[in-house]
């Protein structure tokens, strides 16, 4: 006999997922003093990133269709870190900027790239998120080919009480889903 | 049309299936150039190797077709037209993407030295061409619509590249190329023709 009682339904409902039960973490990091713990400790919030299948139009006797065009990511990812005392926020994203494009005219890499190629600037990133009872959740997301794109303004203030926060926005190419399943999605 | 006809058409249109409405993408496509040499391992002695073209170094390409013009008898007030080729050549526009090799500039050097050499002089027409340039679109599943595949191709023109001190953008060329004629590989389309004819005589009992 089917249980149509709301408990008996909601019995198999696993918890929702907190948006609190996150963590990020960028691989191949080889970048001045700072390790991938120092950036997962210090990031405050992420966004799962979406996707979207462009639609080509397409007109018959006056009837429109869609059909699904080209896959399409926003390539962008913004992270807030909060910033300590040691400055490694600032001064992790300071090397990676100065690693793709050093601007510092008294270095002898001053105008140039100290990467032969993007694959040395550029970094996979993990979103890994939780359950309430500290396990993994089932997939995590992969940010492939991550590299910072802008970090923003920071305003400091005499009359406030917070810490400092840096915005910085990530370039990506694609993301995927991983997880014991990847095949089957 | 008699009523229904029309139904059936816009059911056709939004069926989805193979043989009804589907739409041919225009990113979905490979371009191959490639010169016989590099089969034969035989580098031209005058202008060296063939540099490598991948398929990402093709932004876009224009593929030309065939033209014909109309040659017009008149018979009183009565026009009889005849189609008659008009055929000065084949000219195919691919714009490429310079890699940080100068892949595309080499490409483009050497394609000018296939043609004339640095003393002035030209070269014989079987040495101042690449043999095959093949553009192969493909439909969502990676199975291939058409192979147009130009025999005889030389170098025409290349846009001049700004490089640009306010500029940042990648280094692209917009090369012409000349190509004698076109083998033309219609295969799905083919291969639904076939099908449809097979169909067709069978219903008409021809």
């Amino acid at each position: 006999m089917p249980n149509f009682t709301i408990e008996g339904r909601l019995k198999g409902l696993p918890d929702p997922q907190r948006d609190f039960l996150w963590e990020v973490t960028i691989l191949n990091f080889d970048l001045g003093d700072s390790s991938p713990e120092d950036l997962t400790l210090r990031a405050k919030n992420i966004s799962i990133p979406g996707r979207s299948n462009e639609p080509i139009e397409t007109y018959f006797y006056g009837h429109k269709q869609k059909f699904s065009g080209r896959s399409a990511f926003s390539n962008q990812i913004s992270i807030q870190f909060e910033e300590t005392e040691d400055q490694k926020i600032l001064r992790t994203f300071y090397h990676w900027f100065q690693k793709i494009n050093n601007t510092d005219p008294l270095q002898p890499f001053a105008t140039l790239s100290t990467t032969l190629t993007k694959r040395q600037y550029a970094k996979r990133m993990f979103l890994t998120m939780y359950k309430y009872n500290g396990e993994e959740v089932r997939n995590k997301i992969e940010f492939v080919n991550v590299f910072p794109e802008s970090i923003a303004d920071v305003a400091l203030d005499m009359t406030s009480n917070a810490a400092v926060k840096y915005d910085v926005q990530f370039s990506y190419d694609y993301w995927t889903l991983q997880g014991p399943d990847r095949i089957n999605i | 049309m008699p009523v229904g006809t029309n139904a059936v058409e816009l059911l056709g249109f939004f069926a989805g299936v193979d043989l009804f409405k589907s739409i041919q993408k225009n990113y979905k496509f490979f371009v191959t150039i490639w010169d016989d040499a590099l089969k034969a391992s035989t580098p031209d002695p005058e202008t060296g190797p063939m540099p490598l073209i991948t398929h990402w170094h093709t932004r876009s390409v224009t593929i030309p077709q065939y033209t014909f013009s109309k040659e017009v008898v008149k018979y009183g007030p009565i026009a009889k037209s005849f189609p008659v080729m008009e055929l000065n050549g084949l000219d195919i526009a691919i714009t490429f993407e310079e890699d940080e090799f100068g892949t595309i500039a080499y490409f483009i050097n050497w394609l000018q030295r296939k043609i004339i050499r640095n003393d002035g002089t030209y070269r014989s027409q079987k040495d101042n061409r690449v043999d095959n340039l093949m553009i192969l679109t493909e439909d969502d599943s990676g199975i291939p619509i058409n192979l147009f595949w130009y025999k005889n191709v030389y170098f025409q023109n290349a846009s001049p590249a700004t490089f640009d001190y306010g500029g940042n953008e990648s280094i692209k060329y917009d090369i012409t190329f000349g190509a004698d004629y076109l083998q033309f590989l219609p295969i799905k389309a083919l291969a639904k023709a076939n099908i449809k004819t097979e169909i067709m005589g069978k219903i008409l009992g021809v």
